[in-house]
């Protein structure tokens, strides 16, 4: 234990500082908290509660991207904090915790436990990997697939950590040594397979149905789980295909066939290896494709939320999951956050912040609103590199919709251009947990991350752009 | 093995943990005393570490290892790293007039990781000009002898350096009885003697905790 300490011999006041500069910082935003919340004077045309709500506001996203404190244990303040100054009636406030988006997430959180502690996910991916990963190029296209495939289905970050123990099985098994192209493109498959699977449907990422909940607060619209794939599918798909093209270019079957043919043999084995399918696993998968049926084809009747709570329960019932399990995999903080991120859109919505900025500040740029919206999609993208894409969703997405009712635009574009982008995180370990993950395996280097992330970033930019322009004017016209 | 003494009164630690806290609880009451010093052969990082932590754990006192002189300061660094508050090296060479200068380099570094005046220096050099030399760079001599001119010499240096007067309130070193020592000691301290002990010993240890750092092992992936 002595080697893995050591002694800082700075001076006693450098050492206070790096040790409490977390409260000194939580002291210094408290107390300018304090200090501006009762400067009524100091934004004109802004009422006592609409200022209010901006300072608190503010507030929040300091904390929120600062992260001195659990991102959720700010949202529960916030929302302690709005209706302590009476920005809205408390009854009020609680009541937006009640979102049917939040209830969504706390159902699919279940479902994914489900699949993953039945062991059907693991299966599914040793099978898949062994059927159709017996070239080099094969087996990095088909881990990218499964990857993308199964975030379709789980939350990403999920199948990020069912498949990463996998991949490095693989590559201890086959050879594959750290610091080698193979091995970086592995790992670099399944990160950027879960990432840009996990945009395309509600199950993927929670920032999508939180997107939604704030839509749907704020105007009463709704996009459904087919129309949420529909719409988001095609520019992703696209995005698929060519990282798709880029791994046939960049990986060269004779160089690495050996290894793969040793792999393969091992995935096999593996397969193999596990126990035999058990009744848990069938009905785990029979709960999960009665699930995706009803959200597909009965969502408009019963609604997405009502199914997953339902569906959830399935699990309880038939025995697939007991509450313990459950409530290990619910991530808790998840839903206090998304619970208070919906409740401070909503309530910068009715004391009428956002129509005030939107028309102090937006409405008078003269440009084309799509264009606005280009932009806004940019800062989407860029934003989630370093903040969490619940906060950028936060952050953006009121404002965006708030703007696109005052200039014509379809809330729903405005929705797709923020959220998609919210999840495509490519560059940096803070960006998403798939991306560290790779990195502290040891097979992909942080530069090898940005580089490639960079332009990750501009294709999947450009791509949400076109559809914006293009396919999306025709879904929402 | 390392033995605890307090007052020459060894207490063996092969005992069960229970029974070592409850002996030494019992001669802590009945000698009134605030400090506890460590001494063993061979120093063995994780044992030191690990009792210093239990009596840290159940008793407000100050805990002072007893060692030799180290020829490396890599050794003090893990003396510090065990936990303890103060440290009280002895002399290993017969009667000199100086300590060697590579032997002045240890306690000069030993006086910049602890706190200052948690440095003690056993010698049986009763020179003055070396006692004071010891002074001037914040060692608290400890002598063995009953020199009582020499202890008023030193009395005299440690009233015009406060800093280092902090601790020997509670660790009054010496062999002798400490009311020889002439420091004016207050057995029984009253509330606030207590909040004063407790205040001291509580920034010692807090000194400790901002300058002890982990080597990071692993990244820590966002939490959402």
């Amino acid at each position: 234990m002595k080697d893995k300490q050591f002694i800082d011999k700075s001076p006693l006041w450098v050492l206070l500082v790096k040790e409490y500069r977390n409260a000194i910082f939580l002291l210094i935003i408290f107390g300018l908290f304090f200090t501006f919340i009762n400067q009524h004077n100091l934004i004109a045309n802004l009422d006592l509660n609409a200022y209010r709500a901006v300072v608190i506001f503010i507030f929040a996203i300091i904390l929120w991207v600062s992260n001195l404190i659990p991102l959720s244990v700010t949202s529960l303040m916030i929302m302690g904090v709005l209706a302590s100054y009476n920005v809205l009636d408390t009854k009020s406030i609680y009541s937006f915790f009640g979102n049917s988006s939040v209830f969504f997430i706390i159902g699919a959180f279940i479902i994914s436990a489900g699949v993953r502690l039945s062991g059907l996910s693991k299966r599914t991916a040793y099978y898949i990997l062994s059927r159709f990963g017996d070239t080099p190029s094969k087996l990095i296209i088909t881990v990218f697939l499964l990857g993308a495939g199964l975030s379709h289905i789980m939350p990403e970050h999920a199948v990020a950590a069912l498949m990463l123990p996998i991949l490095i099985d693989i590559c201890h098994a086959a050879n594959i040594k750290k610091g080698s192209d193979f091995g970086k493109y592995l790992f670099l498959s399944m990160a950027w397979g879960v990432i840009v699977g996990g945009v395309v449907t509600f199950l993927g990422g929670a920032r999508n149905p939180l997107a939604i909940g704030i839509l749907n607060e704020m105007t009463g619209k709704n996009i459904g789980f087919v129309q949420w794939i529909i719409a988001s599918a095609p520019p992703v798909y696209i995005l698929g295909f060519l990282i798709i093209i880029y791994f046939k270019i960049k990986i060269k079957d004779s160089e690495n066939l050996k290894s793969i043919e040793t792999a393969d043999v091992f995935l096999v084995y593996k397969l193999q290896r596990l126990e035999k399918i058990n009744f848990r696993e069938v009905k785990a998968g029979i709960i999960l494709l009665v699930t995706i049926f009803l959200w597909v084809f009965y969502n408009e009747r019963i609604g997405i939320a009502n199914i997953a709570l339902i569906c959830a329960a399935l699990y309880f019932i038939f025995n697939v999951l007991t509450w313990e399990e459950a409530n290990r995999e619910i991530n808790w903080g998840v839903i206090f956050m998304y619970g208070g991120a919906i409740a401070l859109g909503k309530a910068l919505n009715e004391v009428g912040v956002l129509s005030w900025f939107v028309e102090t500040y937006l409405s008078q740029v003269d440009i084309n609103p799509y264009l606005m919206l280009v932009i806004f999609s940019f800062f989407s993208l860029m934003l989630t590199e370093a903040i969490t894409n619940a906060a950028v969703i936060v952050v953006l997405l009121p404002v965006v919709i708030e703007l696109t009712s005052k200039i014509g635009v379809s809330n729903e574009i405005a929705v797709l251009s923020v959220a998609i982008p919210s999840g495509l995180a490519y560059m940096l370990p803070m960006s998403t947990p798939a991306v560290s993950m790779i990195i502290a395996s040891g097979y992909v280097r942080a530069k090898d991350v940005a580089k490639s992330g960079i332009i990750l970033n501009i294709l999947s930019w450009l791509l949400v752009v076109a559809a914006m322009l293009t396919y999306w004017k025709i879904l929402y016209r | 093995m390392i033995e605890l003494l307090i007052e020459n009164i060894n207490i063996e630690t092969k005992e069960n943990r229970e029974d070592f806290l409850d002996k030494l609880e019992e001669k802590l009451i009945e000698k009134k005393q605030e400090f506890v010093i460590l001494k063993s052969k061979s120093f063995d990082f994780n044992k030191t570490k690990d009792l210093v932590g239990e009596i840290k754990k159940h008793f407000d006192i100050f805990v002072i290892l007893k060692t030799q002189l180290p020829e490396k300061i890599k050794e003090l660094e893990y003396f510090f790293l065990s936990g303890i508050h103060g440290i009280f090296f002895t002399e290993n060479k017969q009667i000199s007039n100086k300590v060697e200068e590579k032997q002045f380099k240890v306690l000069k570094e030993a006086v910049r990781i602890f706190s200052t005046g948690t440095v003690f220096y056993e010698t049986l050099n009763e020179n003055r000009p070396f006692i004071k030399n010891l002074l001037d760079n914040n060692i608290i001599p400890v002598i063995k002898t009953k020199n009582l001119k020499l202890i008023d010499f030193i009395e005299i240096n440690l009233n015009k350096r406060k800093s280092l007067k902090g601790y020997l309130k509670f660790i009054p070193l010496v062999e002798e009885p400490s009311e020889n020592y002439g420091f004016n000691l207050i057995r029984d301290r009253g509330f606030k003697g207590k909040v004063e002990k407790k205040i001291i010993l509580e920034l010692n240890n807090l000194r400790q905790k901002l300058m002890i750092k982990e080597v990071e092992e692993s990244f820590n992936s966002s939490a959402l």
